[in-house]
């Protein structure tokens, strides 16, 4: 069971390293806090937090109820963070280097932090609408190929875990991790459990002295934890009184127990993902949404390949374009959907054809504005894919 | 080396040398055209320049600049031939209005000039008496710009008004009534930096030194961050200010940081680094 669970967190390790440093890809947008980051502006305004895509929701989601099946188990087979913060501890055991106990109190005590780190995370991200704190991020360090915005911070955090993970076990992930504290109150009633059946038990405490989150699963008939991460060291880890009755099974609720094999874990697990992967490619739906006056009865739309659409800020800047008050003005334009991105990115404008018409659009997006308020002309940034109106084709 | 590898050595420094070429060559042809394109404008010659620089957007489609004044260029003919079928007066005022901006970024200061005289022919006023003398000055015709502002009546005249008629006479040595101008013009909260920068020129060649300085800085303090190099780089060309140009107090105050908020696009590939993006996330519209 352990060999498994960390074949699939090298995995997972390996598929970010070669998504990221190899193919070059956009992993931030994988990442499921970016989704409780976003989720706030894209309910209450309809756009996403720049540099988040529509795919951070659904992972979200994919997490959210892969946490109501398997408690955290997303923590315990997928997260990188987590993954070398255990790596570390492990090569520090096997130079003899033994992880201190906290006591359980202070331990409580502690795992209170990563709510306080939650709060302050969505203060600032919520009232600024921008990700402000991802610069401090030590996983976002390692995801974004040194970010433009990360800061120093962000290695002395990644230092800082690395090196109190020689000495604790995963105390990034039981204290401070807002992830973990946005996934505790599903993980709460998380379907699948431990349960120690008190006649078999030995009460060796192996099983309590294994957990890497210092759950006592030795005192408690069924693990109920939110933090458990489904790891299943204790169950692996648990001798039997006599061959055929382990005192520690893992899988659903029940008068009687059930042992569910690690391996419905592992298929849960990659449906989740593999459904908020497929539905990021089937639904993509617009991470920026604008809506002006009322809908009309008869509406048209027309879709835009556009240079230069690169974040929500770029967005926000199409919609001045289309809102402007020259000869180019567009009166019956209704609704922008975007999807900003590396170029061209997409955008989607639906217009009242009554009042104006699709080349209309495309002449307000391309055409500079003058800007009466600084007297001067502005240029617009983007450029249409297929739409020359200027000549400038070679 | 033997002969094959020389020979394959010499091959592959001559398809590097055609290929620098062949890649050295429009872009060398789109910068040839480019200023060709700008010594056409500067002669007034619109539609040639127009065809230069989408010549040069052509030759080197990687180049913002020549895209971008060769897109602008388009518009700013269209808008020169609408003004000249234009009946409606506050339509051509406001198309001259957009012409005169482009022309005073471009330097095309004879092109301003003949649609100032326009303007003012039109509509003759403190307002159109302004911009006219604002361009006659610029073109070092004083006496002119004298003459445009000193007929307006005392209850049209306005404090910029008064303050160009000042350079107009400080430039043709009649300081005494020149400072009495001056005197006459303090910056209220509500004027705008053109005001402070025209008054820092009076000042400055009136020879109020530390009076100029003191409406500089309220010049830049009041300009948009965006055009704060431009308003610096205009303080640094004006000859009105040659007389305290060697002073350090002029030079502090060419180091004042504007106090206007302004929210605009940062054009980056992220808002994560953006000054703006707290006034962009609560909705308000950036500019471009």
């Amino acid at each position: 069971m352990k060999a498994t669970r960390r074949v699939i967190q090298a995995a997972f390790l390996a598929l970010t390293v070669i998504g990221v440093y190899l193919v070059g890809g956009h992993a931030e947008r994988w990442c499921p806090f970016g989704g409780v980051e976003a989720l706030y502006g894209y309910l209450a305004e309809g756009n996403l937090i720049c540099s988040l895509g529509i795919s951070n929701l659904y992972i979200l989601l994919a997490v959210l109820v892969m946490t109501l099946l398997l408690r955290r188990a997303f923590c315990g087979y997928m997260c990188p963070v987590g993954a070398l913060s255990e790596w570390v501890q492990r090569g520090a055991q096997r130079l003899g280097i033994r992880p201190l106990s906290v006591p359980r109190p202070l331990d409580r005590a502690l795992s209170l932090l990563k709510y306080v780190v939650l709060a302050v995370v969505l203060y600032f991200t919520w009232r600024t609408g921008e990700l402000v704190l991802r610069g401090y991020d030590p996983c976002y360090a390692l995801i974004s190929r040194h970010g433009e915005d990360i800061t120093v911070w962000a290695y002395v955090v990644s230092g800082a875990i690395v090196a109190a993970s020689i000495m604790l076990t995963v105390p990034f992930c039981r204290w401070l991790c807002p992830l973990a504290a946005t996934l505790n109150p599903f993980s709460r009633f998380g379907l699948a459990r431990v349960r120690r059946q008190a006649e078999a038990c030995l009460d060796c405490g192996h099983c309590a002295r294994e957990c890497p989150m210092a759950i006592p699963v030795d005192e408690v008939e069924q693990v109920t934890a939110a933090r458990c991460i489904s790891c299943l060291n204790c169950v692996s880890v648990c001798p039997r009184s006599e061959p055929g009755a382990p005192a520690l099974v893992w899988g659903p609720p029940g008068r009687h127990p059930r042992a569910w094999s690690q391996a419905v874990l592992l298929v849960v697990l990659l449906a989740c993902i593999g459904g908020a992967v497929a539905a990021s490619a089937l639904i993509a739906l617009p991470s920026f949404v604008s809506a002006r006056g009322e809908p009309s009865a008869h509406t048209e739309t027309v879709d835009l390949k556009i240079t230069g659409l690169t974040c929500r800020g770029r967005a926000t800047l199409l919609l001045y374009f289309l809102e402007r008050d020259d000869e180019f003005a567009l009166p019956g334009y209704v609704r922008v959907e975007a999807w900003p991105g590396p170029d061209p990115a997409v955008a989607r404008v639906t217009f009242d054809p009554a009042v104006t018409t699709a080349e209309a659009v495309r002449q307000a997006i391309s055409a500079p504005y003058f800007d009466h308020t600084g007297n001067l002309w502005r240029m617009p940034p983007f450029a249409l894919e297929g739409y020359d109106p200027f000549g400038l084709a070679p | 080396m033997s002969v094959l590898g020389k020979l394959l050595t010499l091959g592959a420094m001559l398809a590097m040398s055609v290929a620098a070429v062949a890649w050295a060559g429009p872009v060398e042809e789109a910068a040839a055209l480019f200023r060709d394109g700008e010594a056409l404008l500067a002669q007034g010659d619109f539609e040639g320049a127009a065809k230069a620089f989408q010549g040069s957007a052509r030759l080197d489609p990687r180049n913002d600049t020549y895209r971008s004044e060769y897109i602008l260029l388009w518009r700013i003919n269209s808008l020169r031939a609408g003004l000249k079928t234009t009946t409606e007066l506050p339509r051509w005022l406001a198309t001259a209005g957009q012409l005169r901006a482009y022309y005073y970024d471009h330097k095309l200061l004879s092109e301003a000039l003949t649609l100032d005289r326009e303007r003012h022919a039109r509509q003759p006023g403190a307002e159109s008496a302004v911009l006219l003398a604002e361009t006659q000055l610029q073109l070092g015709l004083d006496h002119e710009a004298e003459g445009a502002l000193a007929a307006l009546k005392a209850e049209e005249t306005t404090p910029r008004a008064r303050v160009l008629l000042g350079i107009a006479l400080a430039r043709q040595a009649r300081l005494e009534d020149a400072r009495k101008l001056a005197a006459a013009v303090a910056l209220a909260a509500e004027d705008d930096a053109q005001l402070a920068f025209d008054l820092a020129r009076l000042r400055a060649l009136v020879e109020d030194r530390p009076g100029a300085a003191a409406a500089l800085v309220t010049c830049l303090e009041r300009t948009l961050p965006s055009r704060l190099e431009v308003t610096r780089s205009q303080v640094a060309q004006c000859p009105d200010f040659d007389s305290m140009r060697a002073g350090t107090e002029f030079a502090q105050a060419l180091r004042t940081e504007s106090k206007v908020p302004e929210s605009k696009c940062s054009t980056g590939t992220s808002c994560g680094k953006c000054p703006s993006r707290s006034a962009c996330a609560q909705g308000d519209k950036p500019r471009p």
